[in-house]
């Protein structure tokens, strides 16, 4: 049999799972080549099928820069999952070589986009907005001479396909008081491959202080729903659902997400979660209220200020959602509220398609590449590209400098310096570190001596 | 008003008819009609008697229009070889005909997603062309995929 045609390889290839798709880099010099192709990355993100990525906060302190994110496949339209089946498996770690500006910084997860994923860094200096696919491991940074940005959203527009990231910024204080003063905002826009912000002007709404932490993702303003238009590039006023039936006062959560392909709008109170499905996009008519959720059956009582992180709809009916920083699974049916205990708490979570879309696409900006491992030490920052004696990642994991967990998932990635002919450590293979902590710490000062000298 | 037929003839020079509002499923066979009525013999040069009988079953299908997904699942399922699937996926492209195309292509996928890299060049009959130290060069790359 004569080889395959380009069309059909491709085809096939573009229906496999992201990893399989990797592994099939190593068959042969065409496959290869094929796989980089751009039309094979089109062909691949139309079939990659959605999944939800969940990580953990990464501990805001000295050297912590890696994020383990798992991904749980929630199939196609056609191969919906039911919430007895879900499965889920490490999807990869995320390292921006960050370490040395991560110190007194949060982050954000703003949204993802076609496997591209847009992180926010703020710090007492600098924020910072990154933009990353670790699948080609390629990562910017748009850089903004503001400070305090909120940023607000990043899509794809749908008519010429420019991926955008949206911002505002407080500009000027209105009126007298603390506690009265309505904050003016101004947008700016960054579209990838130009190399720069573009303002956008006021934005058309006034917001209160104490509101504002709630600007995650589109605007929320008592019960108008502000969106960014990514074609027309303007603010628009969402429709919104009918007011709220609960006669309560108090806390009231909002939040939108999207649950089976539709816009959703989540309204928390002391007493039930209500969620509201929009079935027609931009029709205020086609409002549904799918479920409502009374608080007895979940899994705290406690006052909720970041209600439900993401959800979606299972093929049985269930819903999925992070609740309370668990992944959770509420059954309408009868009406139960389970801890999938899947992961640790305290989580975040975001749809997320693979893809292997390339960032080097975008023209005029800079594109790093991320390593696997960086050490910080005394405030120098090693990026060791995908060779990393064991013996210093052990010794580093000893001395805190990387997560032990980071290191079992390590264990059989390490490769040796290529000046040695040392295999793996065979106790490194089973995750356990019996060295001596003293003599590590010598041992690690005298290679780290040896880096910085070498520099 | 009687049932035109149309005559395809394989790469082995095998006959074989069909029922023209049936073949016209397939996009290059409509084009070929429209254009001069195709009155001949339609030589499909690069399809083999076997694969193109399969094709004709395929397309002689009576099925209701929501059961079709299902239907052509269970066709391809059903001849779960590799390289008979291959053949029908090329006859399908050629033949321009989308679903039998993308069940049979999708059906290779999910066979040769479990395997080894041996294995798929094996199935695939291809030859391993890396050295080691590219093959290398690509685990380091995506360590986090291995």
């Amino acid at each position: 049999m004569e080889a395959l045609p380009v069309e059909l390889t491709i085809d096939i290839l573009s229906r496999l799972p992201l990893k399989t798709v990797i592994h099939c880099k190593l068959v042969c010099n065409r496959w290869q080549n094929l796989v980089s192709d751009s039309s094979f990355v089109k062909l691949h993100l139309s079939r990659s099928p959605t999944g939800f990525i969940i990580h953990h906060n990464p501990i805001i302190c000295v050297n912590s820069f890696m994020i383990d994110y798992w991904i749980i496949p929630m199939g196609g339209n056609r191969r919906q999952v039911d919430h007895h089946h879900l499965q889920y498996h490490r999807l990869f770690s995320l390292d921006l070589n960050l370490a040395p500006i991560l110190q007194n910084t949060q982050m954000r997860q703003v949204g993802s986009v076609n496997g591209l994923i847009c992180l926010c860094l703020y710090s007492l200096e600098h924020d910072n907005t990154y933009i990353c696919n670790r699948v080609t491991r390629e990562y910017m940074i748009l850089l903004t001479q503001r400070f305090q940005t909120h940023v607000y959203g990043f899509g794809v527009s749908s008519v010429i396909g420019e991926y955008n990231v949206v911002q505002t910024f407080q500009t000027k204080v209105v009126g007298n008081g603390y506690a009265a003063r309505p904050i003016v905002l101004e947008a700016e826009v960054y579209t990838l491959g130009t190399g720069q912000w573009r303002s956008l002007g006021r934005v058309p709404i006034t917001y209160w202080l104490n509101t504002f932490h709630q600007l995650c993702g589109p605007f929320l303003n008592n019960h108008r729903h502000l969106y960014f238009d990514l074609d027309k590039e303007t603010f628009q006023l969402l429709p919104s659902p009918p007011p709220p039936v609960v006669k309560e006062y108090g806390f009231h959560g909002q939040t939108l997400a999207i649950l089976k392909g539709c816009l959703c709008k989540l309204d928390t109170y002391h007493s039930e979660l209500t969620i509201w499905v929009m079935k027609k996009y931009g029709i205020k008519n086609s409002w549904h209220r799918e479920v409502v959720i009374r608080r007895e059956i979940c899994v705290t009582q406690l006052p909720l200020y970041e209600p439900i992180g993401l959800i979606a709809g299972l093929k049985d009916g269930c819903i999925l959602m992070v609740y309370e920083d668990k992944l959770c699974v509420f059954n309408p049916r009868n009406e139960t509220m389970k801890d999938t205990k899947m992961f640790d708490p305290d989580l975040r979570g975001m749809p997320y398609r693979p893809s292997f879309l390339k960032l080097q696409n975008f023209k005029l900006e800079m594109i790093h590449i991320s390593t696997s491992i960086s050490l910080v030490v005394g405030g120098y920052s090693f990026a060791f590209s995908g060779k990393v004696p064991w013996f210093i990642a052990l010794v580093a994991s000893h001395l805190g400098f990387i997560k032990t967990s980071f290191i079992s998932s390590l264990k059989f990635k390490i490769v040796p310096s290529s000046s040695s002919d040392e295999s793996l450590h065979p106790q490194c293979k089973h995750g356990h570190l019996p060295l001596d902590i003293h003599l590590l710490k010598i041992i690690c000062i005298d290679l780290i001596q040896i880096i910085i000298d070498q520099r | 008003m009687s049932k035109k037929t149309l005559t395809l003839m394989s790469k082995d020079k095998q006959l074989f008819n069909i029922e023209e509002h049936l073949a016209v499923q397939s996009v290059t066979i409509r084009n070929m009609v429209k254009e001069d009525g195709a009155s001949s013999v339609i030589p499909l040069p690069r399809v083999d008697s076997e694969t193109l009988a399969l094709v004709i079953e395929y397309l002689n299908r009576q099925q209701a229009p929501e059961e079709d997904e299902d239907y052509v699942k269970k066709f391809v399922d059903e001849r779960g070889e590799i390289p008979t699937l291959l053949e029908l996926a090329q006859a399908a492209l050629d033949l321009d005909i989308k679903k039998l195309m993308d069940a049979a292509c999708m059906k290779v996928a999910d066979l040769i997603k479990d395997f080894t890299l041996e294995e798929v060049r094996e199935a695939l009959r291809i030859e391993n062309d890396r050295t080691p130290e590219e093959e290398k060069a690509i685990r380091d790359e995506f360590q986090w995929a291995f």
